[in-house]
């Protein structure tokens, strides 16, 4: 039987190779050091038409791995939110959030997205007539534009807000774990607030923003954030918090009841009990099959191609594969971009879980 | 119907005990869920139902106040049947209507032999299916694959791709069970590749790569070329579902038929691979509703289905800037089925597992 499999193997591959020789393509991956000819409509690293294939492939993994952790981030913090939603004690909540899970996970992803980008979308007004939030961030079906450090401020703004998110981030994870506070804690916790609070608060003040303005027939300065980006973003978080929502309600669920009733016992608030009690011993049931979501989220980020957004699929495995028609070596190495992408998610979640195992003495 | 207890289990029940319930905040949301639904109830009910025109020639027939719900109804049969000739639709609705009707016996009421009566029903569907929409034999007229489209193309694709993956993953979950290391490595490294890659890739790779792997000179309509696609992708997630089947067993169901005399391949076929395929039934029907939200990829390759062929109506200048509606419709069928597959799904796990308790108990 293996023989059988491999005969097969082998006369697909001889027919790969004598029709790519009957097409006079030589193999390698030297194409990509040669010059693209095109450009792309969003990218965070410097791309034109001059630049090589190799430089499109790093343009499109990066936005690929740019819109697949924006949507993981906000797929996460909305589906925990509904999750905790479906278990509350308050009807119309749990109402609100059954009726979010159960529309969108029983819709098609692409019918979500094309529905966002045909009809929300392009029912926001036209950009004449933006909708502007305080003359700072305006709304038009040609994008969201908002303020941006002006060239010379980008990288001391850029810093300090990292800078200054770290220390607020470090302020909550020092924030006191118990009921009962220590006041080395407190003290340390508080520190960190105000330093990475005063940060943020400095760079707001002090960057020149430069802020969109209308001018003819566009908004110039600013950045702006496009439809197409906007719209995949979207869908991709709205669908994939539907299903960890109900992880997320999954794990709730199955902590055991006398967990509970002893901290009620013990006098503990109800909101500590659902963030401390109950939340830590759920992650562990909910953390596996997150991860699959994950992985899930990833793929799925290749619907950029439909959108429009110059993804890795749509850049590489699409245009420069029509272009160079090195079919085997772009698929092989755009098979494995996601097999590495799906392995780092499942990498962390197994160390996780290999941390958060019971300990059992 | 039997009165509805919301699922919310022991988590719920618990929680609800933490607070009293009728709390400022709880009194605050229902106070607020009343006014939202106040106000926007009317104005759905009000755009779909009271103010919606279900017969107009054209958008100007169409009250501006309401749904156009006309245009739905003028394009159904295009909806439903793509580019499919008129006077031939009777065969696209055979191709429609077959497997939705296998579903429903497989769903409904059981009676002897079932099981065989779908399999047959499915596993004929591929060849019959494909030859009564193509034709060109028996007198019926060719009608090329370009033509198919709509309800039709997408009910087709999804169950061509379900009936060829379906052997193809229980062989692959099997060789990743297998004793042999290259049988166990081929299967593996099979399932994890396809499983890896994004649908939409697949697709691509299997337009390039499957006419580079065929004799030189052979072409292949696209629609095929996308479902040897779709066929790998589920097939390697079938696998999944299938192992997972295969491992809740335990090794004691094969070892005892290979004590009794049964050899390999007649201890899958009679004892192993019956128990472990009814445990993953559910997992079988997830598999279903993801494939068959999946199959609206295929408009990346320019097939025609069913929300491809509604993307293209809303184009259309006589019907101009009618999208909503559209895929308001597209969304309906979807979510109709899908909610009611899942449903089913969950009912037979719920069957399952107390099954499972009866049998510990017992």
């Amino acid at each position: 039987m293996l023989a059988l499999v491999a005969a097969g193997l082998a006369y697909l591959a001889g027919n790969v190779a004598r029709n790519l020789e009957a097409s006079g393509m030589a193999g390698g991956f030297g194409f990509l050091r040669e010059e693209a000819g095109f450009a792309m409509s969003f990218s965070l690293i410097e791309v034109s038409e001059s630049s090589t294939y190799g430089r499109v492939f790093l343009a499109g993994l990066s936005n690929t791995i740019f819109i697949a952790a924006l949507a993981l981030v906000s797929a996460t913090a909305l589906g925990f939110v509904v999750g905790f939603a479906r278990t509350s004690t308050v009807a119309p909540v749990r109402g609100a959030a059954a009726l979010f899970v159960e529309l969108l996970r029983n819709l098609p992803l692409l019918l979500v997205l094309i529905f966002i980008q045909a009809v929300v979308l392009r029912s926001l007004p036209v950009v004449r007539e933006a909708v502007s939030f305080a003359d700072t961030v305006y709304l038009s079906n040609r994008g969201i534009y908002f303020p941006w450090p002006r060239d010379d401020h980008a990288l001391a703004a850029g810093v300090a807000v990292v800078l200054g998110t770290g220390f607020v981030v470090g302020a909550w994870l020092l924030r006191p774990r118990t009921p009962i506070l220590s006041s080395k804690d407190v003290g340390a916790a508080l520190a960190a607030a105000a330093i990475g609070s005063a940060l943020l608060v400095s760079t707001v003040a002090f960057v020149d923003w430069e802020r969109p303005a209308l001018r003819g027939f566009d908004f110039t300065g600013g950045a702006k954030l496009m439809p197409e980006l906007a719209a995949l973003l979207l869908a991709l978080t709205l669908y994939n918090a539907s299903f960890i929502a109900e992880l997320v309600r999954a794990g709730l669920q199955s902590v055991d009841r006398g967990q509970v009733e002893a901290a009620m016992a013990l006098g503990l608030r109800p909101s500590f009990i659902r963030r401390r009690i109950v939340l830590p011993q759920a992650m562990r049931l909910i953390v596996p099959p997150l991860t699959n979501q994950y992985v899930h989220l990833i793929k799925a980020s290749s619907l950029a191609t439909v959108v429009g957004f110059p993804d890795l699929v749509a850049v590489f495995l699409g245009t420069a594969l029509n272009q160079t028609g090195r079919a085997v070596e772009i698929v092989a190495m755009t098979a494995g971009v996601y097999l590495t992408l799906c392995l780092a998610v499942a990498s962390v979640s197994a160390a996780w879980n290999a941390r958060s195992k019971l300990k059992e003495r | 119907m039997k009165t509805h207890v919301p699922d919310v289990g022991r988590g719920h029940r618990l929680v609800r005990g933490l607070g009293s319930r009728r709390s400022a905040s709880s009194l605050l949301a229902w106070a607020v869920a009343l006014v939202a639904a106040g106000i926007t109830l009317p104005d759905i009910v009000g755009w779909a139902l009271v103010d919606a025109t279900w017969v107009a020639e054209d958008r100007a027939g169409c009250d501006p106040a309401g749904a156009c719900w006309a245009f739905v109804v003028n394009r159904l049969p295009q909806f439903a049947f793509g580019f499919y000739p008129p006077e031939e639709r009777w065969r696209a609705a055979v191709a429609l209507a077959w497997p939705l009707v296998s579903l429903a016996i497989a769903l409904g009421p059981g009676f002897r032999r079932r099981a065989a009566v779908v399999a047959a029903a499915l596993a004929f569907y591929p060849p019959v299916a494909g030859l009564l929409l193509l034709g060109g034999l028996l007198g019926l007229p060719r009608v090329p694959t370009s033509q198919w489209g709509g309800m039709t193309m997408t009910v087709f694709v999804g169950t061509v791709a379900f009936v060829a993956a379906f052997p193809i993953g229980l062989g692959l979950a099997l060789a990743r069970r297998s004793s042999l290391p290259a049988l166990r490595l081929l299967g593996t490294g099979f399932i994890e590749i396809w499983r890896g890659l994004p649908l939409i890739a697949v697709l691509f790779i299997a337009v390039v790569m499957v006419p580079l792997a065929l004799p030189p000179g052979t072409e292949l309509p696209r629609l095929v070329l996308a479902l040897v696609g779709i066929t790998l992708y589920t097939s390697s997630y079938l696998a999944e579902v299938f192992r997972g089947g295969l491992q809740s067993l335990g090794a004691g169901q094969g070892e005892a038929a290979s004590a009794l005399g049964f050899t390999y391949w007649s201890a899958q076929r009679y004892v192993v691979v019956p128990q472990a395929l009814m445990a993953v039934v559910p997992g079988i029907l997830n598999t279903v509703v993801a494939l068959f939200k999946d199959t609206t990829y295929v408009l990346v390759v320019g097939l025609f289905d069913f929300l491809s062929i509604v993307s293209a109506a809303v184009a259309d200048p006589r019907w101009l800037g009618l999208a909503t509606e559209g895929y308001v419709f597209v969304g309906l069928v979807y979510w109709a089925f899908c909610f009611l597959l899942s449903r089913v799904s969950a009912r037979i796990e719920r069957d399952i597992g107390r099954g499972r308790e009866r049998g510990r108990s017992a």
